[in-house]
């Protein structure tokens, strides 16, 4: 099993990010516990599972192993958090399989019944509907808010360089992407309301 | 920095009841390096982690959007240079210049008695050519070719026009 402190050294075989080359190790480290609670929540056990930390362990090798094909302006954080939350799922799958060969006389079809994670082709292809939407609640956030959502999300800008190109504290910085999802959040929620028949 | 500077700074990130504050979980979920006592307390936390967990997956959904959207709204205003349609009244125009310029000759007669004596010697020509090659080698080579090259062209017609029929025949009967 991959050994967690392997976060801590650099990749050696992997082409390193222009922006991020020697704050790598680091990124990885401040993961872990964005990365813990995922996998609690996910396989629904406690934080000192034992499971909790093998998925945080395959779910860091999976990222050293595979930063290099990050998309151009996809950050790090939410990327690796997609990862663990697969990771979970796979982990759940085996746990069941294993407890339908415990079952004597059940021997099952085989086939496993975890539902596939990945966003239905429906989801995935967004509505021009859903952007119309999307485009409104945009439309309703502050200016800073908005380009802070905006920067981290679709630039791929660090909470750092944002602070530093919108001249606000990193906590502002926070507290705007926090507030801005929440906002964006309840506006989309309201509309699928609005839309839906009675 | 002294303690109570770092104490402080630690403070910022924390609610009333000592529990991360919304914009700590939000930086933490996105994987931000705070303060080392913060991401500590989210791993022992279980209440801060239920509430990270959330945050994260909140993030990450939000952003797959954010990201489409981007997408699509940039498709959107891209100059569609596939679809622009050539300046037809440039054209119309252009073709109205030339048979205006050509109608002094056309009306005279003249270009129609020279054209009608070039196409005769041409045809005159290439039929004397025809009858000097008869016989000869090379005459049939070039017989030999244009058969070839007319039964690939029957063959070609002959399959998509049973592939056709066979399709059509095919929907019919699903119909």
């Amino acid at each position: 099993m991959f050994d967690v402190a392997m976060a801590d050294a650099p990749p050696a075989d992997l082409p390193p990010r222009p922006s991020a080359a020697r704050e790598l190790p680091r990124a990885y480290a401040a993961l872990r516990p964005v990365l813990r609670a995922v996998a609690a929540r996910t396989l629904g056990c406690a934080l000192g599972h034992a499971d909790v930390d093998d998925v945080v362990a395959e779910t860091l090798r999976r990222v050293v192993e595979g930063e290099a094909r990050l998309r151009e302006g996809e950050p790090l954080g939410p990327w690796a958090v997609g990862i663990a939350k697969h990771v979970s799922l796979d982990q759940l799958r085996v746990r069941r399989r294993e407890a339908r060969r415990r079952q004597p006389g059940d021997e099952g079809s085989g086939l496993v019944d975890v539902v596939d994670p990945r966003p239905s082709p429906e989801r995935l292809a967004m509505s021009a509907e859903r952007v119309r939407a999307l485009d409104l609640a945009l439309a309703k956030l502050d200016e800073g808010p908005r380009a802070a959502l905006v920067a981290f999300h679709v630039e791929g800008q660090s909470y750092q360089d944002i602070s530093a190109r919108l001249g606000v504290p990193m906590g502002t910085v926070a507290t705007w992407i926090a507030r801005s999802r929440k906002a964006l959040g309840a506006m989309l929620a309201e509309q699928d309301e609005a839309r839906r028949p009675s | 920095m002294s303690d109570d500077e770092a104490l402080e700074r630690v403070e910022a990130w924390l609610d009333r009841d000592g529990h991360l504050s919304e914009a700590a979980l939000v930086a933490l979920a996105d994987g931000v390096e705070l303060e080392p006592g913060l991401g500590a307390h989210a791993e022992r936390c279980e209440q801060c982690a239920a509430r990270l967990a959330e945050a994260a997956l909140g993030s990450l959904e939000l952003g797959a959007a954010l990201r489409e959207h981007a997408e699509r709204t940039a498709g959107a205003h891209a100059p569609k240079l596939a679809a622009a349609r050539p300046p037809r009244w440039a054209l119309a125009l252009a073709s109205l210049l030339v048979v205006l310029g050509s109608l002094p000759e056309l009306a005279s007669g003249s270009a129609w008695i020279a054209a009608a004596r070039l196409s005769a010697a041409m045809a005159k020509r290439a039929l004397r050519s025809l009858v000097g090659l008869a016989g000869t080698p090379e005459a049939a080579l070039a017989t030999g070719l244009s058969l070839v090259g007319i039964g690939v062209v029957v063959a070609l017609v002959a399959t998509r026009w049973a592939k056709g029929t066979m399709e059509r025949g095919a929907k019919h009967e699903l119909a």
